[in-house]
């Protein structure tokens, strides 16, 4: 009896486990698997955070620097490149190939995923919380809609044709493998999608933060005016800067303190779209390596000489400089320019960039100047007012005439004055003709936004507008001051945009490769 | 007598009472039925203190008990008073005598008789696998047992270490030889190429491996792979068996296609107590490395590579170089300093090791202790381990016997902080750095004296030279005040039950159970001081502590069963298993950057709080097993496996996988018309063998779509889809055949032959590129390929082949081969491997391609220094012009030899000059470039093995041993950093023979600071990594009886160990003994980055039995 008692026991032991597939299902318990994701609002803004949150990663602040300035005139070789940015140094010396680590586009798709997969599942709350209205849905949607703009705009200015994903990617059985689309496709969804976006996004979120680091009306219609800029579509431009302008949000802050409050303390009056980094959360590493910081003031990038100018020390100017410019014998710019001593600081015969590192400079008796650098990490900003202003301008000169110059000389004069306190207004009489209004703008762009990842892309506007790249190459050309190195601009057209990492083009052959950088190798694998 | 046994009689009445106890409690209901008395000697009539009194039942199995009492008297309280008792007593005679109601029972008991009768003993040494027993003879799989008494008195602190060379086809290669790090192991050759080839361990039947959570899988992998046999103390093993085909390893199913080590331990056995105590002293040393520039022959050397690319007496006008005495710097740069003889040192190991083993009629146990301290040859290396087991058997009844094992080892790792990813920044070995560091700099800043200063000396960030030199670390500061401190605790307890369901008399039905736990902590602790170097980067003052604890339970049931047949010409075993394994672990980790100071290294002071994180998994696993071993005439034998693996790593429709396996021998020697005509040949059987066996990916969770958090932005928490749902992963299936032949002559010689071929399908592949445009870099999975591996191995063994009285001779020697054939991949795994060449210096193409082996190197044929800058036909021949097949210049239209480039076409091209390196124009086209790029050779070794005699002579032994591989291929990346004079980093003596001015004939090229391309990927770094090792020469002496005897001692051994005397080798690097890499690091390539060597170390050791 008690053996079999035993026996019976045993067997229930062996057993009792032999029908359990439910033993074989384990949960994640770090992490929330898709199946219990997507049930409340909660998750759908978790998600929202991370569209922001991708847009601060350092792959991304890199790219932005890299694919919108580093090409361009105002950057060099600062001090001691880390051999983490050996493609960085590769790019300045005018050797761009299909291996360069910044002709990866992977963290801008991320992004756009991250986009995707919110509109993907987002409406699908609705149903599951009931908290979560159809107003709540637009405007998450609204937000998602921008940023996934945000960022194809971006790829479409540095590849000019890249693959339009509109899919959220969940699994390995979904289709990967996707060719380019053209570059009008692109910048239509874009201004599609912004004009849905328009519809919802709020004006106002109730807090400084959220009105400069979240989505507002004031950056759609930013994006919007430069998407029309870049689409050479004056008109539209002008409509939506005009939106922006009008928004008495925005206002400029003085000359004398931009450095300090649109750039070190961040937020400012005049900032309509800045990423927000807190260095106890998620420290802006980028910008603190090729910008500098307190402990290291040098940063990687630099300033050519051929540009500067710096009133303090030498009062010639660099054979290029945008300060102290020399417009005829009787005019010149910029002579007592703030952003010329702002921006930029000499340090051995070399100049580091100031702008964002810095907190603030003091003039000693003598004129010599102490720079105090920040220990904190910078936001980085992607829209401000002026950019807004100069946007108009630029827009407003190439519609020509002259009452549209005298539009664009107002714009202008307001950034310009501000920063030149001691200065004359700037007039249309001493420029007249197109030409010269349009180098104008472009000037004054590189002066007030120097370093803010901004003039490669001025540059490749201009470029597209002449059809041709000569004056580019002009510019850029600029930076070097042996007169032998004239291919760092772009060859031909297709030059000026970035090749397809090679890998990607592996991983995906679908992708042709952008004509410039192709290559007739008959190697196989 | 009676005294040498008092703690035995002790101990025993303390496992006996508490065996007991156990079982008396709860029994008073029994009835009072008490039996009571005293036991006396029958010599002395003295009474016998804790003999022992047991009532039993019909199976023997102990129902009560009690010992005497200082008087020899005892009371027990009998359940049955018509049942037996029994009287027991250490050196007497064991009684048994039934009760039939009697109330008083005095007992005398006999003294052993203490002459031994010669008895004959018939037994076959048995293969057993938990429940699974059958004579090794009968073994049809392809299995190599070895025994731990081969080892003793070697000092090795891991079991892997004494196994190499002793195994065929098992193939191990010690990372480095820093304390605590493990070795890579293959056995067969790599069936996987997901980066873990490394067998399955198993310990007494419970699969030891840990399963990490994936974020704690530091990058630094490599280094630990075989870490974790580290917690077992190898005097604890007994013996090691071998599972290399499929036939065998198909009972490890998903887990058992890279091959299985079973491990047995030690047991207690029946006698008298027994207490060993030994211990080792070893003394390392680091052999002597590259010979590297002093300070002066370095800047003489750095002023040239600084002239040679610009021509241009400015351009070497470097203050560091400069000698100047007007620098204020200038005393921390006139220096001579040998780092690398800075950093090293002798070490040391201490072992001691305590073991107290023995046991009854109802019990045995085996109890050991272990403490090893050691002292790395490179300084600040420290390694301290206790370990400890206890083993516990104890038969209940004839039926039911129970058993328990206790294992814990705790380890305290002092690492150098080294060798390591670092957030994506390689940390090399500090023997690297001090390879590297430029020798002309002082260890310590000195004062304008030339003092040293207390304080270490680094480059300023102001300083022009090259960032790698300014930010590198101190090598010494860095080993002395940066901390690496590792701390494992594992504690393994085990309960075994086995009960016979039917008299195992007349036929066996056995069922066995067990349960295993495995508790595994550990704790990182790092710290980086602001000290050792200078760089402002938030590298500095960086500490980084994490822990993990992970918890693994393993049962396993089974029941075998084994008829007794009329007829004896059969003989069956069959046997079921079900098996079950659940486990979890956490981990945690913070980082913090800048702190305060560097007196308060700990990651949760105050500080930027750089990184945190925290991640639990869990997992399950469970598996049916069916066995069966049939054998007709103890000649014809058949075995068959069937497995079937359930595991939570796989979606529904992969969630089990099947694994058979099937065996036959043929024993023809024991054929009765063979015995006769060959009576020399004493074994002579063939064993064909088929099975399956799997591997599993490292990760859980693959098949679901996860969602992670990802940090805030402002105030709004992120959370981020982080992986892609793989719905279609599967196993990886090795499919094996093994042809095997073991022969006898004479039972002298022992032939074991085994061939064998592997095929294993679903390759899986770790981190495939898949294209961005997902949103996602990876996959983490794919099962994408085919590969294949055959070859073979001899082991041989001749025992006492000499043979007199006095004196014996043994002999082994073992031999393997193998290859491995890539048959199949999918194009996005060999797109995603395969990077195009990148045009750099240093970096050989690695690639994985079809048709060829894993761990192919590619790279460019070096072919000396072009004599001359400028091509004179017919007299300055060798110059760098381009030649077609005939070895002519080509021309051009104007009859002027066209110039040899590197990347013609391309941004990067380079004009070659003379002094610079010629490689190999394949095709003749003047342009080096890609298509000159050829196959150089293979990481794998295409033979390997170890040989070794001992020699016995009265009680002194001499053991000696040989291990070697041949054919294998090496990058000797050491060298290459010490010869390509491109940096400020320092260079070996070869670099004296440097190419200077037109016309030197030389091997070595001219030095160009970052210029040109005289240190591509090529065959000139590419060696031969064949060697002969003289393992070990060891001396044994166990002192005569008589002599130890008057000291109440057992035995005392004394050993004497020359390890690592003599490495035979072409190979111009320190060791060639090297690592092989991942797939992830260098396509499982063999690179040589100064690892710290295979030191040359003594041991003298003493072994003392009570």
């Amino acid at each position: 009896m008690k053996r079999k008692f035993f026996i019976y026991s045993l067997l229930v032991v062996v057993f009792s486990f032999s029908s359990c597939s439910e033993w074989l299902n384990t949960k994640p318990e770090s992490e929330i698997i898709l199946e219990e994701y997507w049930q409340s609002e909660a998750d759908v803004q978790a998600v929202l955070a991370s569209c922001y949150r991708g847009l601060t990663e350092s792959s991304v602040i890199y790219r932005m620097v890299v694919w919108g300035e580093l090409r361009s005139d105002n950057m060099i070789t600062g001090y001691g490149f880390p051999s983490g940015l050996y493609d960085m140094q590769r790019i300045l010396e005018g050797n761009l190939t299909t291996v360069n680590s910044f002709s990866s586009w992977g963290s801008f798709y991320s992004v756009i995923n991250y986009c995707n997969t919110l509109l993907h599942f987002a409406p699908k709350v609705i149903d599951r919380d009931n908290n979560f209205t159809e107003f709540d849905l637009k405007r998450v949607e609204a937000e998602a809609l921008t940023i996934r703009a945000l960022a194809y705009f971006y790829l479409v200015r540095t590849f000019k044709e890249v693959p339009w994903i509109e899919d959220a990617s969940i699994n390995d059985t979904q289709n990967y493998q996707q060719a380019k689309d053209s570059e009008q496709t692109i910048i239509s969804n874009i201004i599609r999608d912004l004009l849905i976006a328009q519809q919802s996004v709020p004006l106002d979120y109730g807090s400084k933060e959220y009105n400069k680091g979240r989505v507002t009306q004031g950056l759609v219609n930013s994006l919007l005016a430069d998407v029309y800029l870049w689409n050479q579509e004056y008109d539209k431009c002008i409509a939506a800067c005009d939106k922006v302008l009008t928004n008495k949000q925005y206002k400029l802050v003085n000359g004398a303190n931009v450095l300090s409050q649109v750039f070190y303390l961040g937020n400012s009056n005049e900032s309509i779209f800045e990423l927000q980094f807190k260095e106890t959360v998620n420290e802006n590493d980028a910008i603190k390596v090729l910008y500098g910081y307190s402990s290291n003031s040098l940063g990687s990038i630099g300033f050519p000489v051929t540009l500067a100018h710096d009133p303090g020390e030498n009062e010639q100017p660099g054979a290029y400089s945008p300060f102290k410019y020399r417009v005829n014998s009787t005019v010149t710019e910029s002579t007592d320019d703030v952003r010329a001593t702002d921006s930029y600081y000499q340090y051995g015969g070399k100049y580091y960039i100031f702008k964002y590192s810095g907190v603030m400079r003091m003039e000693s008796t003598n004129g010599k100047s102490v720079y105090y650098f920040r220990s904190n990490t910078p936001n980085w900003i992607i829209y401000r007012l002026s950019d807004v202003m100069l946007m108009k301008s630029e827009a407003l000169v190439q519609k020509d005439g002259k009452d549209n110059f005298n539009k664009a000389m107002d714009l202008i004069n307001e950034t310009y004055l501000r920063s030149n306190e001691s200065g004359d207004s700037l007039r249309v009489a001493s420029y007249n003709t197109k030409i010269e209004m349009e180098k104008l703008v472009l000037r004054e762009r590189q002066r007030e936004l120097l370093f803010e990842g901004k003039r490669w892309f001025d540059l490749v506007r201009m470029a597209r507008r002449d059809n041709s790249t000569s004056n580019l190459n002009t510019y850029v050309d600029h930076k070097s001051s042996s007169a032998t190195s004239s291919t760092l601009g772009a060859l031909v057209m297709d030059a000026m945009y970035m090749p397809i990492s090679r890998w990607e083009i592996e991983a995906n052959p679908r992708l042709k490769q952008n004509p410039f950088y192709e290559e007739n190798t008959s190697s196989t694998r | 007598m009676k005294k040498a046994n008092r703690f035995t009689v002790l101990t025993l009445s303390f496992f006996l009472t508490l065996a007991i106890s156990s079982v008396c409690y709860g029994q008073s209901e029994a009835g009072d039925n008490i039996i009571q008395g005293t036991v006396t000697s029958v010599t002395d009539k003295e009474a016998l203190i804790g003999a022992s009194i047991t009532e039993i039942d019909a199976n023997n199995r102990v129902i009560s008990g009690t010992t005497t009492d200082v008087n020899g008297h005892y009371v027990l309280k009998v359940r049955n008073p018509n049942g037996r008792i029994t009287v027991a007593y250490i050196g007497f005679d064991k009684q048994i005598l039934k009760i039939s109601n009697r109330k008083t029972l005095d007992v005398e008991l006999a003294e052993k008789d203490n002459i031994m009768q010669t008895v004959e003993v018939l037994a076959q040494k048995r293969q057993t696998q938990g429940g699974f027993s059958i004579p090794e003879r009968e073994v049809s799989t392809a299995i190599q047992r070895i025994d731990t008494k081969e080892f003793e008195g070697l000092q090795v602190s891991s079991i892997d270490e004494a196994l190499q060379g002793r195994i065929s086809g098992l193939d191990i290669v010690a990372n480095s030889s820093d304390p605590g790090t493990g070795t890579s192991m293959r056995i067969r050759g790599v069936t996987s190429i997901t980066g873990s080839s490394q067998p399955l361990i198993v310990v007494n039947g419970v699969p030891y491996d840990i399963q990490v959570d994936q974020n704690f899988d530091f990058a630094n992998s490599n280094q630990e792979q075989y870490a974790n046999m580290l917690s077992i103390n190898p005097d604890d093993i007994l013996e090691i068996s071998v599972l290399k085909d499929a036939g065998a390893a198909a009972i490890w199913g998903s887990k058992g296609a890279n091959g299985v080590l079973m491990i047995t331990t030690k047991r207690g056995l029946s006698g008298p107590t027994r207490i060993d105590y030994s211990y080792r002293y070893t003394r390392t040393v680091q052999p002597k490395g590259m010979n590297m520039l002093n300070g002066d022959q370095f800047t003489m050397l750095m002023k040239e590579a600084y002239f040679n690319p610009r021509q241009d007496k400015d351009a070497s006008n470097i203050p560091e170089y400069n000698y100047d005495t007007n620098n204020p710097e200038y005393e921390n740069y006139n220096n001579n300093t040998d780092w690398a003889s800075e950093v090293t040192q002798p070490g040391n190991i201490n072992d001691h090791y305590v073991t107290i083993s023995g046991g009854g009629e109802r019990a045995n146990y085996r109890v050991s202790g272990g403490y090893l301290f050691q002292n790395g040859t490179i300084i600040g290396q420290k390694y301290n381990r206790i370990s400890s087991r206890a083993n516990l058997d104890y038969r209940v009844s004839d039926r039911i016997r129970f058993g328990a094992e206790f294992s814990l080892t705790n380890s305290d790792n002092d690492k150098n902080h080294a060798g390591m990813k670092i957030e994506g920044v390689n940390w090399p070995s500090i023997l690297n750095y001090a390879y590297q560091k430029m020798p002309n700099v002082s260890v310590y800043a000195q004062d304008k004296d030339g003092n040293n200063t207390n304080k270490f000396y680094n480059i300023p960030t102001t300083s022009g030279i090259s960032y790698d030199q300014r930010v590198m670390p101190n090598p010494v500061a860095l080993a002395s005040l940066a901390k690496f401190n590792e701390k494992a605790l594992r504690i393994t307890p085990t309960f075994r039950l086995t009960y016979d369901i039917l008299n195992p008399e007349k036929q066996m039905l056995r069922f066995n159970s067990f349960i295993s736990f495995d508790i595994n902590n550990s704790k990182v602790s790092r710290f980086l001081p602001q000290e050792v170097s200078n760089t402002y980067w938030d590298g500095t003052n960086r500490a980084e502590d994490s822990e993990s604890e992970s918890m693994n339970i393993f049962m396993d049931n089974n029941l075998a069963w084994q008829p007794k047949f009329e007829n004896k010409d059969h003989s069956l075993l069959m046997y079921g298993s079900f098996q079950l394994s659940t486990g979890s672990s956490t981990w945690q980790n913070i980082l913090s950057y800048t702190l305060p100071s560097s007196a308060a290294p700990d990651a949760s002071n105050d500080a930027f709080l750089a990184d945190g994180g925290s991640s639990h998994s869990s997992w399950r696993s469970l598996a049916y097993m069916f066995r069966g071993h049939y054998a007709y005439k103890t000649r014809y034998i058949a075995d068959l496996t069937y497995r079937i693996d359930g595991s939570t790593k796989f979606g529904e429709k992969n969630k089990y996988g099947h694994f058979p396996g099937v065996s036959l021998k043929y024993i023809l020697s024991d054929e009765p018309f063979l015995k006769e005509s060959l009576p020399g040949l004493t074994m002579f059987a063939i064993r064909p063998a088929w099975g399956m066996s799997g591997n599993q990916p490292k990760w859980e969770y693959l098949h679901f779509s996860r969602y992670q958090n990802y940090g805030t932005y402002i105030d709004m928490n992120a959370v981020k889809p982080s992986t892609l749902q793989l719905s279609n992963l599967k196993w990886e299936t090795t499919n094996s055949f093994n042809l095997g032949f073991d022969v006898g002559l004479w039972d002298k010689y022992i032939f074991d032959i085994n061939l064998y071929k592997k095929n294993t399908k679903d390759l899986l592949f770790p981190d495939v590129a898949i294209s961005q445009i997902s949103g996602f870099g990876s996959l983490s999975y794919i099962n994408g390929g085919e590969m294949n591996n055959s070859g073979w191995e001899v082991n041989f063994y001749a025992n006492n082949f000499i043979r007199t009285k006095n004196f014996g001779v043994d002999f082994t020697f073992n031999l393997s081969n193998y290859t491995n054939v890539l048959v199949d991949l999918y194009q996005g795994i060999l797109d995603s491997y395969n990077g195009d060449f990148n045009y750099q210096n240093g970096s050989y193409l690695t690639r994985i391609q079809k048709g060829n082996s894993f761990g192919s190197i590619y790279g460019f044929r070096y072919k000396g220094v072009y004599k001359y800058d400028k091509y004179i036909a017919g007299i300055q021949e060798d110059a760098p012009v381009a030649k077609d097949a005939s070895g002519k210049a080509i021309l051009d239209q104007n009859n002027n030899p066209k110039y040899m480039y590197f990347a013609y076409g391309q941004t990067t091209k380079y004009r070659f000059r003379g002094g610079d390196a010629i490689y190999e124009d394949i095709n003749h086209d003047g342009s080096i470039d890609e298509l000159d790029i050829v196959y150089l050779g293979n990481a794998n070794p295409k033979l390997n093995g170890g040989f070794g005699p001992t020699f016995r002579y009265k009680n002194f032994y001499m053991k000696m041993f040989f291990n070697f591989r041949y054919g294998n291929k090496i990058i000797n990346q050491a060298r290459m950093n010490a010869e390509n004079m491109y940096n400020d980093d320092n260079q070996s003596v070869a670099v004296n023979w440097r190419w200077r001015v037109d016309g030197d004939e030389t091997e070595m090229p001219r030095a160009l600071y970052r210029e040109g391309y005289n240190w591509l990927g090529s065959d000139r770094y590419v060696e031969d990594g064949s060697f002969l090792r003289f393992k070990y020469l060891q001396f044994n002496y166990s002192l005569p009886k008589e002599i130890i005897k008057p000291y109440h001692l057992e035995k005392v051994n004394l050993y004497l160990t020359f390890n690592n005397l003599l490495v035979f080798t072409k190979y111009t690097g320190v060791d060639p003994e090297v690592g092989y890499g991942t797939l992830t690091s260098s396509r499982g390539l063999s690179v040589d980055d100064s690892a710290t060597p295979r030191t040359k170390d003594f041991t003298f050791g003493i072994t003392i039995g009570l």
